[in-house]
């Protein structure tokens, strides 16, 4: 039973991983596989492959596929986070078997899921550091010093263009396994490897600068390890050092004989791991920034009433949040009753001001498509895929550009952005339903939301402009009389920048929405309105 | 046993190598449908192979290219790849002569055998290559982009810049002087800009800083004076604007523009009253002697209200390149009420002097987002315009450029889908008359579908570019830039 006590703890930690992705962190995963788009053709692959770390970057992406249904997603962290703490344990043990220190194995594997709570950490860079580790044990295995010497050369030249920066450990592991393991360190074929491994880590980087475009910084540190180009390389540090830190404190720490001291030791460990956890994940954690996913990861699911349920539970404060939920309320037809019950953040709540980022023209795009201003839904949906940092696309955008363009009648782009969809695993259904749809204007007129945004797009054309929102719901409004969604949106737009007469005026506009009784918010802006005159 | 290796391997390359005969096909009284349409195309004698495939769904293709002294067959089951080395010994020994392509498609049972179509091989050669942008044809915002060189007689393309070595900056307007890859301008835009020229080949790099006190902006698109010491620029204040109706998206407009001439050896721009008036010039480029700049100009407009009222004219100046001085007066060679009320950019002129090839749309000057833009040519020595209507389609046509022979030329295209650019090659005859285009050669053509970029400003070379990619980190990364200075000139 002591054989296998030390994978019980491992999977003990996995389940808890799971249950944190799966329950407390699902929105996070669900953001992050809408910006890539994983393609099952060889390009893609090639392209991804050529780049210094590409191979751990091309499984991370594949990985991240799946966190199209966060559960997969938890699960596939949950077990690349329980193959790096075992590949620590072994890797420790190989240095000198302590098993009561067995707990500290689990550092790095808590420093990483702490990382993972970024929702710009990559997963490549989590596939890059077992991928290194396992090179590690590989480089275990020759008996002759030549062949290990050999393994070190070539294996990080291989490993550099495998998996990036963090290939720097595969050598410093090599270093440190001929001094404390092999008693080697001293013998020409040790030293060879060791000025070897120095001069590789400095000068391949730069080699590759010469045929591959990119800053030398990203090419010494790695390039898939974390969404955004220039961040802070030295942070990937708390990372690394502590895989090489544990293995040598195996290494110098005295064993501990009797049980009493083991358990000491243990409870010692235990406590210390459950402070690190609470601490590095307390710092990481950003439960703000989940309400925020979780709204958009409802609009995209069309939930709506799932979106006021939450609302009415915690008001959203989080100008994103308040722009879904204001569109979740309009969809369930009780924005001119309740959008008052909620908390309102002026015009921006309603139809965001457009940014070049790559999150708030994503969540904005969606508004403008259900009220049928494809074009405009359409250019924010594609400025947020171009504003990726990494460059990637977004499986969710590719999609929008679908839909948009067979709503335009442009079917040969959708059908561009549908082949492209069909090469991926979870857009690939909705491509080959939609390529039916593709010339067919009965199926389109037919099809319950494309068919009514059909009707909704307006027909004559004006320029979009920020500055005239009002106008342009107006001439939306005026084009088809049954939108109400536009009126609704004029409405509670005139309402949001106090301008009642304007909204006094545009009133009667509503009759040929037909509603029953005079909603909620407008009564009150009408008593407002006849208080003050 | 001994024996099983062998006897296995010799199974192997039976089965991997025995095409399925065609027998007993039906013949069918019309040319196969192919991507990219290759049937009756004129190539020159050294380009890469033209690989395609059926637009039917197929089982099998089986394709018998008939040169004068060689035959070359594939059999496959979707992308027709013609090997390399017999296709350049075949176009080596067919020029002036045709090669005649003969497609079979095995769908179920039986086989079907098309009319055989020929694909004519000229004996004018084509410039080494192509240098062109890659980049999504999006609106504000830009990811990934580059400017790439490609080799014509084979698929080899490789980065001259791209946007990942000095990251979220844009890379356009690369020129060459007379497709001569030593003389090079492109702009880097963004935190770490600058127009980037190299004179002399590869570490003559300068980065400069183009914006003087007395322009509207930096230096926007470039020409080179086939002399290499002047660069003729547009100075323009773009704005953008969205369209909101379907079938249109983008709208770009100049609230002002000029035209400026760059003296490299002074290192000073030019600056001519009669190229800086209220109207809006731009598109310079030089004639073949050096001695006219042709620009557009058009009357000015309230903008953006008045957007659709702007219509370029064609016209040009006198140029003297030895004092770097300009002509008294403006001539309009095609005055926009002469066409039609319509609007010309991307004037081009030939390298042998006789025609200039421009784009024609409804409004405005950026034709690549105008589905009506078209192609047209005028030459210079009847002074007669007509439409390219050998190589318009129904969708756009924009940017096109010489080959240094003026023999041949290369347009962005949108016909293939209405959105992504894509490069066609077209060669024109003595008459003037231009052959079937053919798109720029792919190793798998369906590669396209799968691309998120369009090919963007295409220009011939001579021979490969040499630039360093390094000296261009350092450059762009430091903020040193050297200043253009300015002269006013009459």
């Amino acid at each position: 039973m002591k054989k296998y006590t030390s994978h019980l703890y491992t999977l003990i930690f996995g389940i808890l991983v799971f249950v944190f992705f799966t329950f407390f962190y699902y929105s996070h995963l669900y953001y992050q596989e809408q910006l890539q788009l994983f393609l099952y053709i060889d390009s893609y692959f090639f392209d991804m492959v050529c780049r210094p770390g590409g191979m751990s970057g091309y499984i991370g992406a594949f990985f991240t596929q799946f966190y199209y249904f966060p559960w997969i997603g938890a699960l596939i962290i949950a077990l690349l986070l329980m193959l790096l703490q075992e590949l620590v344990l072994f890797l420790s043990n190989s240095f000198r078997r302590q098993p009561q220190w067995m707990l500290l194995s689990f550092i790095p594997s808590v420093m990483y899921w702490s990382f993972l709570c970024d929702e710009n950490a990559m997963l490549a860079g989590l596939v890059a550091l077992n991928l290194t580790l396992i090179a590690v044990c590989i480089y275990l295995i020759p008996d002759k010093l030549w062949k290990r010497t050999f393994t070190l050369l070539i294996g990080s030249v291989i490993l550099y263009y495998w998996v990036g920066g963090v290939y720097v450990l595969f050598i410093i592991f090599g270093v440190l396994f001929e001094i404390f393991r092999f008693k080697d360190s001293r013998k020409r074929g040790a030293i060879v490897a060791q000025i070897g491994g120095l001069l590789i880590i400095i000068i391949l980087p730069l080699v590759t600068s010469t045929f591959y475009q990119d800053t030398l910084p990203r090419l010494y540190w790695g390039m898939n390890y974390y969404r955004f180009p220039n961040t802070d390389f030295y942070s990937f540090m708390y990372m690394w050092v502590p895989i090489i830190l544990v293995p040598l404190v195996f290494a110098a720490l005295p064993s501990q004989k009797t049980d009493k001291h083991r358990s000491v030791l243990f409870f010692c460990q235990l406590f210390g791991i459950l402070f690190l956890a609470w601490f590095v994940l307390g710092q990481n954690m950003n439960f703000q920034k989940e309400e925020i996913m979780n709204y958009d990861f409802l609009v995209r699911g069309k939930n709506w009433p799932a979106i006021i349920k939450k609302a009415e539970k915690k008001i959203p404060k989080a100008p994103m949040s308040v722009a879904d939920l204001n569109l979740a309320l309009c969809q369930e037809g009780q924005m001119a009753d309740r959008m008052f019950s909620f908390f309102q953040n002026g015009p921006e709540g309603l139809l965001p001001t457009f940014q070049r980022d790559f999150t708030l023209p994503l969540v904005t795009n969606e508004i403008y498509y259900y009220l049928g201003f494809i074009n405009t839904s359409q250019r924010f949906a594609f400025e947020a895929m171009e504003a990726i940092p990494n460059y990637e696309k977004s499986g969710r955008v590719v999609k929008r550009l679908a839909e948009t363009n067979l709503i335009n009648g442009e079917y040969k782009v959708a059908e561009k952005y549908l082949k492209i969809l069909q090469k991926t695993l979870f857009y690939r259904k909705f491509a080959n339903r939609t390529m039916k749809l593709l010339g067919n204007e009965e199926a389109i007129d037919k099809h319950p939301e494309y068919g009514w945004l059909r009707k909704c797009r307006p027909e004559k054309d004006f320029l979009f402009s920020p500055a005239e929102k009002d106008m342009m719901l107006g001439t939306l409004f005026v084009h088809n009389k049954q939108n109400r969604m536009a009126f609704e949106y004029l409405m509670a737009y005139y309402l949001l920048t106090d301008n009642l007469k304007a909204f006094s005026k545009c009133l009667k506009l509503g009759e040929s929405i037909g509603y029953k009784r005079m909603p909620t918010s407008y009564r009150q802006a009408l008593m407002y309105l006849d208080s003050h005159q | 046993m001994k024996y099983s290796w062998f006897i296995l391997s010799m199974y192997l390359c039976l089965v991997v190598s025995c095409n399925r005969p065609v027998t007993n096909p039906v013949y069918v009284a019309r040319y196969p449908s192919i991507y990219p349409d290759y049937v009756g195309v004129t190539i020159p004698c050294r380009i890469a192979p033209l690989n395609f495939i059926s637009t039917d769904t197929v089982d099998l293709i089986d394709v018998v290219l008939q040169g004068k002294d060689s035959r070359i067959h594939i059999q496959e089951d979707q992308v027709v790849d013609i090997p390399i080395k017999k296709w350049k010994k075949m176009l080596a020994n067919t020029a002036g002569d045709s090669i005649m392509v003969t497609v079979c498609i095995r769908k179920g049972k039986g086989w079907r055998h098309y009319l055989p179509f020929p694909i004519y091989v000229s004996r004018d050669t084509l410039d080494y290559g192509l240098v062109y942008r890659l980049i999504a044809p999006g609106y504000e915002v830009y990811s990934k982009m580059g400017i790439y060189q490609r080799e014509l007689d084979n698929f080899d393309q490789t980065p001259i810049m791209e946007n990942t070595l000095v990251r979220t900056s844009c890379l356009n307007c690369h020129a060459f002087r007379h497709n001569n890859p030593d003389c090079l301008s492109f702009h880097v835009r963004g935190a770490h800009g600058a127009t980037v020229i190299q004179q002399h080949g590869e570490g003559s790099e300068r980065f400069m800083n183009t914006k003087v006190d007395s322009t509207l902006s930096s230096c926007v698109y470039p020409y080179w004076h086939p002399g290499g010491r002047y660069i003729a620029y547009s100075n323009n204040l773009t704005n953008q604007a969205f369209h909101s109706a379907r079938n249109e998206r983008i709208e770009v407009v100049d609230k002002a523009s000029d035209v400026v001439v760059y003296d490299t050896k002074k290192n000073k721009l030019l600056l001519c009253p009669r190229l800086m008036t209220d109207a809006f010039e731009t598109f310079p480029a030089f004639s073949a002697d050096g001695k006219k700049l042709y620009f557009c100009s058009a009357e000015k407009k309230d903008i953006p209200a008045q957007y659709k009222e702007i219509k370029y004219s064609l016209c040009s100046i006198d140029f003297d390149a030895q004092n770097g001085t300009f002509g008294d007066k403006v001539d309009t060679l095609i005055s926009t009420r002469d066409i039609g009320g319509k609007s010309i950019s991307f004037d081009r002129p030939s390298f042998d002097g006789k025609y200039i090839m421009f784009t024609l749309s409804d409004y405005g000057n950026f034709s690549i987002w105008h589905r009506e833009a078209d192609l047209y040519i005028l030459d210079l020595r009847t002074g007669k315009y007509r439409p390219l209507t050998e190589v318009n389609s129904k969708e756009t046509e924009s940017f096109h450029d010489w080959s240094s022979n003026s023999h041949w030329f290369v347009f962005s295209s949108r016909r293939d889908d209405g959105l992504y650019t894509r490069l066609y090659i077209s060669s024109i005859d003595k008459d003037g008359k231009a052959t079937k285009p053919f798109m720029l050669p792919q190793k798998d053509p369906i590669s396209n579908e799968y691309s998120f970029f369009s090919y963007n400003v295409p220009e011939f070379v001579i021979a490969p570019v040499h630039v360093s990619t390094r000296n261009l980190n350092i450059g762009l990364m430091s903020k040193e830039r050297e200043q253009f200075g300015m002269k006013k000139v009459e």
